[in-house]
């Protein structure tokens, strides 16, 4: 395979097919590969197989057909540990970091050359410094668990730089990432390649693509469809090779709106964190009935612990939140969707679905009386009935109503949360990160959605990092920062003032 | 009231304390280490059963302990061995399965019991010989603490021994390490490139061995006969003492130590002929005292995440 390695090959995959537990076909004959020091951007929908593709080259899933060449040599992976060996990591997309670990741990656990007696100020020592030499500080001794998304994948990072990879799989990482630090993640990618390494980085988001890449391939419903350099491609090729021929995306309806009274009233609400600070410091904000109400601001600055006051998963320390002139605060998430309010949070797996559970009781589950016959029993026709409302609201495609949720992917089991919250008909919805990791149609579509309740009168507070789609979405936006409410624009208004605001707090 | 003094605080009691405390810290390292890998093995009380059973067989028959122990540890990996097949290879359920193993170990060690010696339920078959005690030259005759603490088997010292070994091993190995992470999600173990299946394999083997002659103890050393169901749930006692211990070797000892203490002291309230306590409540005294104990420390730390979580691997 010398041919390979003079045409500057340093991977190579041929004719990869992937078959599910001998069931599901997740990729057909697919050829990629990989020139040295080059940044290769995957691109493709959600569930095109892209996942799949890596986790193969990485070493934690075998493919049922096709050969890989590294670096001029076949090689048959059974394991991460033998692609480490010849130089492949992976990032996840959901991390591969234990919480229950500090920094260090995690960094020495994939380490198969690591000492058998571990002392830890050596081990702590070591990785610092070793951190500090690739310009990507941590302190090495930070229990995991409190670390912000951004720093943990500054751990992820280092534990491939620390194993010695030199070519390096990024899956979806800009996803968790707010703006600023997908700026910096992009900056270490930079650096990384010049100085002789080899990235792929998987991404769904076109104008990211457009920005990294040296070349680009595209993936469709598990089949390759192109690969091209960075100067033949633009945004428009791409959506069409992405979403394929005669699919129109449907554009979000124009917004028009009637505001009616004040809906939810927060006045001067206290609320800590998990640690004991005080992360929401006072908060007071009015939403009103047909209102999409954007809240911007950086991850971190107390949005999390306030949704979760506001949902009934977290108790509020000081302050009052009215709904309807009547006082609601600390009330239960069961009677909170008797009030008709419905919630999308940002942590799917953990509190959107029931993973084990089957994707008819996921899209049931918030409706259990409405298919129970009268002795309260769940009758099965009417569950499977309206578990196909549910899946039809945004087209969920699941190997079938009975397969666990978890084996969607995260995008489908977007689309079944969205949808099933949706049907509820509320009167006021709570949207965490509604799009985050979400391919162009579906968040046209979950877009949509919003703007259709807000028309027919409810009440929206949409919980972004996404200044973008906050902008595009919201009648007003409030920004948080550092627990308080910093300031209250209009969409019209400057984007750099409302960026500033959101970085410095309040001006003035 | 010095009497009663002598009965809550004295030699005898000390030394039936460690005595009665050897089963329960073999097995329970054993099932440290599984539990730490995220498997749950409540077998560990049938492994016991069949270790205490076998070990009798064994010497009965050889005259010879040590035939009887090997007999009993190679039951004891069989049935872990089996259960790691079932629950780590197949992902069948962990606490199912370890029930199954203790309702087969009663039935089939008392039917094997009556089928090898039909006269016995009249008078009990005994062993010959039972393991020796070694006292340990010089350390044994240090007044009091020498024959509380240093007149004992070998197995009792290294029981002793095995705690603070097992918590050397968990906090500052790279094996232990590896087996942290594995029990805090198998599903990231697997991704990072370790062994979820290797490794919960050898822990099963090793906490076979160690059941085993955890259960030996008890029809080998502590008596020279086998009764029906002669565990009386300690297999039991010590997951909870692991749980509640929050699995840690050190909390875990201090639970046995507690347990094995008032083991030892209803022992005495029954020889005494102290008829005051009905002798139900005395054999009631050691569980309930110890769960009281444990269920006061420590509730914060978490256990490892994927704990009893059937596992299988993507293919
Ligand atoms: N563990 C699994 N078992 C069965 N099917 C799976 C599994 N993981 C992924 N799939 C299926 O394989 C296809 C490709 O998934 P994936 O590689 O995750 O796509 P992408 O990363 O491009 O979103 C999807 O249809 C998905 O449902
Ligand atoms: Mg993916």
């Amino acid at each position: 395979m010398t041919e390979q390695l003079s045409a500057g090959l340093i991977v190579s995959m041929q004719g990869i097919t992937k078959v599910y537990e001998g069931q599901v076909l997740a990729l057909e004959d697919v050829d990629f590969d990989l020139r040295k020091g080059e940044i290769h951007v995957l691109l493709g929908e959600n569930g095109a197989g892209k996942s799949t593709l890596m986790k193969i080259l990485a070493g934690a899933l075998k493919p049922t057909e096709g050969r890989i060449f590294v670096k001029g040599r076949e090689v048959s992976f059974s394991s991460p540990r033998d692609a480490y060996r010849e130089g492949i990591g992976m990032v996840h997309q959901h991390f591969t970091l234990i919480p229950s670990l500090n920094v260090a741990e995690n960094i020495l656990l994939g380490d198969e050359k690591m000492d058998f007696l571990l002392h830890m100020p050596k081990i702590a020592d070591t990785v610092m410094k070793f951190a500090d030499r690739v310009n990507l500080s941590v302190d090495a001794r930070t229990p995991l668990h409190t670390l912000s998304v951004g720093e943990k994948q500054r751990v992820e990072i280092l534990k491939l730089l620390y194993r010695g990879a030199d070519i390096m799989i990024f899956d979806e990482p800009t996803s968790v990432l707010g703006g600023l630090e997908v700026e910096s993640f992009f900056e270490t990618l930079r650096s990384l390649t010049a100085q002789g390494s080899s990235a792929i980085l998987v991404t769904h988001k076109i104008s990211e693509a457009m920005n990294i890449a040296d070349r680009l391939t595209v993936l469709r419903k598990g089949k390759k469809i192109a690969t091209l350099t960075k100067d033949e491609a633009d945004e428009r090729k791409l959506v069409e090779l992405m979403i394929g021929p005669g699919e129109v995306i449907p554009p979000p309806p124009s917004a028009e709106r009637k505001t009616g009274s004040v809906v939810l009233k927060i006045r001067g609400l206290q609320v800590f964190d998990d640690l004991g600070n005080l992360a929401v410091r006072g908060v007071n904000l009015d939403l009103f009935e047909g209102e999409i109400l954007g809240l911007a601001g950086v991850e971190g600055n107390g949005q999390e612990e306030l949704v979760e006051t506001l949902v009934g998963l977290r108790k509020a320390h000081g302050g009052t939140i009215e709904y309807q002139g009547a006082r609601i605060r600390n009330l239960k998430p069961r009677d909170l969707l008797d009030l008709g309010w419905a919630y999308i949070p940002a942590d799917r797996l953990g509190r959107g679905v029931a993973p084990e559970l089957d994707v008819m009781l996921n899209c049931c589950m918030k409706k259990l009386d409405e298919v129970a016959d009268k002795f309260k029993l769940i009758n099965q026709r009417n569950l499977s009935e309206l578990a196909k409302k549910v899946i039809s609201m945004l087209g969920v495609k699941a190997p079938s109503q009975k397969a666990p949720v978890k084996y969607l992917s995260g995008g489908n089991i977007q689309k079944l949360i969205v949808g099933r919250e949706a049907h509820l008909n509320p009167k006021l919805l709570i949207a965490e990160q509604p799009t985050a990791g979400l391919d162009v149609k579906t968040t046209n579509l979950t877009h949509s959605i919003l703007l259709e309740m807000r028309n027919r009168g409810a009440s929206v507070l949409l919980v972004s990092t996404n200044l973008d789609e906050i902008l595009k979405l919201s009648d007003r936006i409030a920004v948080i920062y550092k627990g308080e409410i910093a300031g209250i624009f209009s969409p019209k208004d400057d984007v750099g003032l409302i960026g500033t605001c959101m970085l410095r707090g309040k001006q003035g | 009231m010095s009497e009663f003094i002598d009965l809550l605080i004295s030699v005898g009691i000390a030394s039936a304390m460690i005595r009665l405390m050897t089963p329960l810290l073999l097995a329970g390292v054993g099932e440290l280490f599984v539990q730490k890998s995220g498997v749950l093995n409540l077998g560990v009380e049938g492994i016991m059963l069949f270790g205490a059973f076998f070990a009798f067989i064994g010497t009965f028959f050889t005259g010879n302990v040590g035939y009887g122990l090997a007999l009993a540890i190679v039951v004891g990996v069989a049935i872990n061995l089996l259960f790691a097949f079932l629950t780590v290879s197949m992902a069948v359920d962990q606490v199912v399965t370890g029930l199954a193993i203790n309702i087969a170990a009663i039935g089939t060690t008392s039917y094997l019991y009556r089928a090898t010696f039909p006269y016995a339920t009249a008078i009990p078959a005994k062993t010959e010989t039972i393991i020796e005690v070694e006292p340990i030259p010089f350390l044994s005759s240090i007044p009091y603490i020498g024959p509380a603490l240093f007149s004992h088997t070998v197995f009792t010292y290294a029981a002793l021994l095995l705690v603070p070994v097992a918590a050397f091993m968990i906090s500052r190995t790279s094996w232990g390490l590896r087996v942290k992470a594995i029990g805090e999600d198998p599903h990231v173990a697997d991704l990072l490139g370790l062994n979820v299946v290797r490794t919960r394999y050898f822990i099963l083997i090793m906490e076979g061995v160690l059941a085993a002659l955890a259960g030996s103890m008890l029809s080998i050393s502590q008596y020279n006969m086998f009764l029906d169901n002669m565990t009386q749930g300690r297999g039991y006692i010590v997951v909870a003492l692991i749980i509640l211990g929050r699995w840690s070797p050190i909390n875990f000892l201090a639970g046995s130590l507690f347990f094995a203490y008032i083991d030892a002291l209803q022992l005495r309230i029954q020889a005494a002929g102290i008829t005051i306590i009905p002798y139900q409540f005395a054999l009631m005294l050691p569980y309930l005292a110890s769960f009281a104990a444990l269920a006061l420390v420590g509730r914060r730390v978490k256990g490892p995440a994927s704990l009893a979580k059937p596992y299988k691997k993507v293919k």
